[in-house]
């Protein structure tokens, strides 16, 4: 890439700016601005509602030369907002012509410890490139996004040291217009500590959470019986 | 038998409202009880992301829209039935709104299911599932996912049988109308 293409980050949280995907979207375009790229940010939730922010995220899209999305794995698939998106981006560029070149990249994360569950999302993805005509640069997929909770890399520190190492590599590859390497995905999707350990942890804050509500003893309810 | 049909396509699909009614046709004749709930025209908004679903008010979204009356039928029923696009492999975005919203359906403690972890259940009746994608063209790669989507909703949602059923638009129902009889049957084998 030329130091004045533009990267375009697109954040699929609902949650927007206090999500894991802001975060390592951010993890992300801090780096390709560090290496010179133009870098700029979209919610999709903000966007996708009402027809004056389809048209500025469809703008904005065209504008860029790398697109990276970043969102968050709901029901095994991209969250709603994110495929209207989606659905948006592709039947806008049905009706244009000339096309320049785009690059398209993902970052996803799900609650679950195993990565695996990411790869039906990641496809659809690809799928997605390939039919709008974009260049599928690859994805950057994590498991156990819930120890991330919104943090930034730098802050979760040791724990997340081959995520960091992984968005280095990554951010080098898509500065010089190239793929992201299978060594920075191996390294991103990567456990941060033992599956066993992460359920315990998982199970243990949702007691603690559901206690701040006064719900832990109807954690179990079955409301529509 | 109950069955719960969403349907997750546009309205000015004809060839999307040939297959609902084909589909309602034929549960009628095997004797099913069937909701049909079009979602383009229901009030759902977007799953926040918040989880007090699990935390809050558990089973329950605090969000208060049609979504509630959709995850009462899904709990009530035997077999789901999801009518939709195949939008990039995966499902529409209408269709997805009110799959985002179900979540309350499984509780937020994790467990092992064959070797990864999933969500414990909720409720002790579960639903078999059955997606029907409408594709414009044949698409291998398209298919496959749909069908692998299909059965990762399956294990998450505890659905004890599933089938998903590609219809190429254009082509002959008989076929469509044999796989969709034989899937029907397979889940009253299990009921």
């Amino acid at each position: 890439m030329n130091k004045n293409d533009n990267v375009l980050l697109l954040v699929g949280s609902p949650k927007g700016s206090s999500s894991t995907s802001n975060s390592l979207g951010d993890s992300l375009i801090s780096r390709l601005e560090q290496l010179g790229l133009t870098v700029g940010k979209e919610y999709i939730y903000k966007l996708v509602r009402k027809e004056e922010g389809q048209m500025k995220l469809l703008t904005k899209v065209e504008e860029a030369d790398l697109i990276i999305l970043a969102f968050p794995l709901y029901v095994d698939c991209l969250p709603a907002g994110v495929i209207k998106a989606l659905e948006l981006i592709a039947d806008h560029r049905k009706s244009k012509r000339d096309r320049k070149k785009q690059g398209f990249a993902i970052i996803i994360n799900c609650g679950f410890p195993e990565t695996q569950h990411n790869n039906t999302a990641v496809v659809i993805c690809k799928i997605f490139s390939r039919e709008v005509g974009f260049e599928w640069r690859g994805a950057l997929s994590l498991g156990m996004g819930g120890s991330i909770g919104g943090r930034s890399l730098e802050q979760r520190g040791g724990m997340v040291r081959n995520v960091i190492k992984g968005f280095d590599l990554a951010a080098q590859a898509l500065a010089e217009g190239k793929d992201i390497s299978e060594e920075a995905s191996e390294l991103v999707g990567k456990r941060f500590m033992p599956i066993t350990l992460y359920t315990k942890m998982g199970n243990l804050g949702w007691k603690l959470e559901a206690k701040k509500y006064g719900a832990r003893k109807k954690i179990k309810d079955q409301p529509y019986l | 038998m109950k069955a719960l049909i969403l349907d997750g396509t546009k309205s000015n699909n004809t060839e999307s409202v040939m297959i609902f009614d084909l589909m309602l046709e034929e549960l009628k004749k095997l004797n099913w009880e069937v909701i049909t709930i079009v979602l383009e025209d229901k009030d759902i908004a977007y799953c926040t992301g918040c989880f007090e679903c699990w935390v809050q008010t558990p089973g329950e979204c605090v969000i208060k829209d049609f979504e509630e009356s959709v995850v009462r039928d899904m709990v009530h029923s035997d077999l789901i039935i999801y009518l939709t696009p195949v939008m990039f492999g995966g499902y529409s975005s209408i269709l997805k709104k009110a799959l985002d919203r179900q979540i309350g359906r499984v509780l937020p403690y994790f467990m092992k299911i064959n070797g990864e972890v999933h969500h414990s259940k909720r409720y002790e009746k579960q639903q078999s599932l059955l997606s029907i994608g409408l594709i414009d063209k044949r698409d291998t790669e398209k298919e496959e996912i749909f069908k692998t989507l299909v059965a990762r909703n399956a294990i998450n949602m505890w659905a004890p049988f599933q089938r998903a059923i590609i219809y190429l638009k254009g082509e002959d129902v008989s076929e469509f109308s044999d796989s969709f009889n034989n899937a029907l049957m397979e889940v009253e084998a299990i009921l």
